[in-house]
């Protein structure tokens, strides 16, 4: 309750602008789909196949116009992959290489965006790895207890054993990721004259120190835009390199950002401050706060309140 | 109903002079538990994850029939496949290893194994 009314008394100091709501909480992290992020819009709908088969239908409906992502390693079986081989892979480059591709196609021209995001380096430790073997345990028996033939009720109790072990998963106490994405696009609407005008890399380490409710993210980031630098005429190029610190507890989650820009088609370099605050409401409602400083040398402070609504009962994470 | 069932009969060649003993790793990264019971049994031996569960020496069971049951959850979202590997360390091929795969995402898959113990030595291996 005190966290809810320091929110409200820093609402109230704040200057509230919905309009400037353009700082991203997750600005720091690599893209779930790095695919997906160079190109201005979204895709409507994404595959996720499975097996080979599924892959080769898919990059059929890919020429139509469409996005798909998936994870090649676990097309074969992998019968000695349980949880506790897979936690103890230091290096899973291959198990976690994910492929995001989209293609955006209109009557005139056609635009293809694909990307590639791994884990380069990541080490679980042993409370995480304990903790993930007593939540399996648990579910081994759970699943032998259950009335299979009541499936919705069945599906449910074991989505939460799911969730947990995910949750743990998705925190390893140190992780080094790599991603990278370009955009192409063709003028008459063939692939033969796809042309490359966006590219990014992103280089992300992150460390969530054992029995704490911090962690601390170090980002670096390349962007190429052809021709997107009306200053010099030259392309546009920015290297970032950042810095994040989060605490996350039940309803509350708060994130420091800081972000170094160097403009390397102008040669200048600049930096963007935020502090983000997202308080659980309930489970449909998330009150979103930012402060801090653009990267814009003149008009660069900025604040931002609102509130997200949502149906999926999930609170937004910063991380 | 999304849960595909299958049964599956094995025989496991058993070194008479050593214990038997069972480790079932589920695979894919899927949550999975498994009851094991003797065929002529009420009760079953254990039920959930099952760890070097010993069976008995290897000649006290021979002929004797093992039900397994194992049912996997698919909770990997990369993969609908799912697996098990039986363990009985002991005998010249300890490992049995079965796969198959989920029709969607989240849905349940049961194995029914039906392990006949007989000797290395049988004819009919």
């Amino acid at each position: 309750m005190k966290t809810f009314k320091w929110i409200i008394l820093m609402v109230c100091l704040g200057n509230i602008d919905l309009a400037k709501a353009q700082i991203k909480a997750s600005d720091i992290q690599v893209p779930d789909a790095p695919g997906f992020v160079l190109a201005d819009k979204a895709p409507s709908a994404v595959d996720r196949p499975t097996t080979p088969k599924t892959f080769g239908l898919s990059l059929y409906t890919l020429q139509q116009g469409g996005a798909i992502q998936t994870t090649p390693f676990w097309y074969w079986q992998r019968e000695k992959l349980d949880f506790k081989a897979f936690m103890s892979k230091k290096n899973p480059l291959w198990e976690t290489l994910n492929f995001s591709i989209a293609t955006f196609k209109t009557d005139t021209s056609t635009t293809l965006s694909a990307g590639i995001r791994t884990h380069i380096f990541r080490i679980y430790n042993k409370k995480n790895k304990a903790a993930v073997s007593a939540i399996e345990s648990n579910a081994a028996t759970a699943i032998m207890m259950l009335d299979i033939e009541k499936e919705a009720e069945a599906r449910a109790i074991m989505t939460k054993h799911d969730d947990s072990i995910s949750n743990i998963l998705s925190k390893p106490a140190f992780r080094m990721e790599f991603a990278a994405a370009f955009l192409g696009a063709s003028p008459d609407n063939t692939f033969k004259n796809l042309a490359s005008n966006k590219a990014g890399a992103w280089l992300n380490a992150s460390y969530n120190p054992p029995n704490s409710d911090f962690n601390a993210t170090l980002l670096s980031r390349y962007i190429w835009n052809i021709g997107e630098s009306s200053a010099t005429g030259k392309d546009s190029a920015f290297i970032d390199n950042g810095v994040s610190i989060a605490y996350q507890k039940k309803n509350l989650n708060l994130a420091f950002e800081y972000v170094n820009r160097i403009d390397v088609a102008v040669k200048d370099n600049y930096s963007r401050l935020a502090f983000v605050i997202n308080y659980k409401i309930s489970d449909e409602i998330t009150l979103v706060s930012s402060f801090g400083k653009n990267y814009s040398e003149v008009s660069n402070i900025f604040t931002v309140f609102g509130a997200k609504f949502g149906i999926a009962g999930k609170q937004q994470n910063l991380n | 109903m999304a849960t595909q069932t299958r049964s599956i009969e094995v025989i496991h060649k058993t070194d008479i002079t050593e214990a038997v003993r069972l480790t079932i790793t589920i695979g894919n990264l899927q949550i999975g538990g498994s009851s094991v019971k003797w065929e002529t049994d009420k009760e079953p031996l254990k039920i959930g994850p099952i760890y070097d569960l010993y069976l008995g020496p290897g000649n006290s069971i021979l002929d004797k029939v093992l039900l397994i049951e194992t049912r996997f959850f698919d909770r990997n979202e990369n993969t609908n496949n799912v697996s098990a590997m039986y363990d009985f360390n002991n005998g010249k091929e300890p490992i049995h290893v079965f796969y198959d795969a989920v029709k969607n995402e989240k849905d349940f898959f049961i194995f029914k194994l039906k392990v006949t113990f007989k000797n290395e030595a049988h004819e009919n291996i």
